[in-house]
């Protein structure tokens, strides 16, 4: 009789607790199966290729106008900041701290985007269909690549050329630094030989880095990162190394001429009679 | 009286002698200092000519045509214009060096938040 009663309990005991172990498995499955879509969600955006957005789930919803407003938008940030490149290219040819071949390219550069883009502008704003102009929005990003590639590979093409202008202008006066040297009092002219070799050194290392630099620039390319982007990362970090080296080289240099001068006019006196211009 | 005289006469003419003999000798001395020092100035000229001038300075004629002095002990720099050659480098230096820290800062904004697609 016991064993029965403890039977049924036990049975009661089971059927109670049925609905919620069912209940506590389901949320357990749900949560398990969440995380994996979840996951697999991740995966398949970070590894899909970059696709245009055609679903009516952007922050436009299906209003065309407001899909071409935001495209025209972020068309303008381009044209704008083109411009603005523009601007200090010339602002650095007129200083004549870079040639006009130099200036030339990067105002090329300028012009062909910004007339790609305008082309793209007079697209977008004739759509009529919503899922076009979002294909004419996403070739704002993945066509052109102004800030991924254009911008930041010439504004460093513009910084290597003008870094490139300041060493010239300081190798080419080591002849005139030398005759100086050797034109001043013997009691100065072992500080100034310490300055002045740092400063061909300066000079030396900063040539070099920017050379380095030059190289890389022409894998800067659009259809290179969309086809090797590691590649192109790769290259701007090594351009950015020695841009920053070459930097710290020119500023050195700069650094010990300002003290050779210095010494120099601390000694100048009385000029000599019958000396002659040299090197300058 | 006469002898006296005639003495006297002697004795003024011994004195006009002497003095005679003595504008000579300062003549003289004075010709050969001049002398002396006209060719002093003329070893002196030669010498500056030569590249060795009173200011410890030597100078060296360059390819093209420019001259190089080397300072052998003058206090004072011995190529003025290379000095002032420096001084407008300095200068034109000091000028490059802002646009390159210009250029340099531009290049170094980044870019890429405004790379990421958004979609309308």
């Amino acid at each position: 009789m016991n064993l029965l009663q403890s039977a049924l309990h036990s049975a009661q005991r089971r059927a109670r607790n049925l609905p919620q172990r069912t209940a506590i498995l389901s949320a357990t499955g749900a949560l398990a199966l969440g995380l994996l879509l979840s996951l697999g969600a991740a995966t398949f955006v970070s590894a899909a290729p970059k696709t245009v957005s055609t679903a009516n789930t952007g922050t436009c919803a299906g209003n065309l106008q407001c899909v071409i407003q935001f495209g025209d938008a972020r068309i303008q940030d381009r044209l704008t900041a083109l411009n603005a490149l523009s601007g200090k290219s010339n602002t650095q040819f007129q200083a004549g701290h870079i040639t006009s071949d130099q200036n030339n390219q990067i105002q090329g550069d300028v012009t062909t985007n910004q007339d790609d883009l305008n082309t793209l502008k007079t697209k977008l704003d004739a759509e009529t269909d919503i899922t076009v102009a979002r294909a004419d929005v996403h070739n704002i990003y993945y066509q052109y690549r102004i800030f991924a590639i254009v911008l930041p590979r010439d504004y460093r093409e513009l910084a290597n050329d003008v870094m490139a202008h300041a060493k010239d202008r300081l190798k080419d006066g080591e002849s005139t630094i030398q005759n100086a040297i050797n034109g001043a009092p013997t009691s100065e002219q072992a500080q100034l030989n310490q300055l002045f070799g740092d400063y061909k050194t300066q000079v030396a290392n900063a040539e070099s880095q920017l050379d380095a630099a030059q190289e890389l620039f022409p894998q800067l390319t659009p259809q290179n990162f969309d086809s090797n982007p590691a590649s192109v990362e790769t290259a701007l970090s090594n351009i950015r190394n020695d841009q920053r080296t070459a930097h710290g080289d020119l500023k050195l240099a700069v650094s010990d001429l300002h003290q050779i001068r210095k010494l120099l006019d601390s000694g100048k006196g009385t000029p000599v009679p019958g000396s002659t211009p040299s090197g300058s | 009286m006469t002898l006296h005289t005639s003495t006297g006469r002697r004795a003024s003419g011994y004195a006009n002698a002497q003095r005679s003999v003595r504008s000579h000798v300062i003549w003289a001395v004075a010709i050969v200092a001049t002398g002396l020092l006209l060719a002093l100035a003329g070893c002196g000229g030669g010498a500056r000519h030569q590249g060795q001038g009173n200011s410890g300075v030597t100078q060296q004629q360059n390819g093209g045509g420019s001259t190089s002095s080397t300072n052998n002990g003058s206090s004072a720099n011995s190529n003025p214009a290379a000095v002032q050659g420096v001084d407008s480098l300095d200068q034109q230096s000091q000028n490059d060096a802002q646009s390159v820290d210009g250029t340099y800062n531009d290049a170094n904004v980044g870019y890429s938040s405004q790379d990421t697609e958004q979609h309308p």
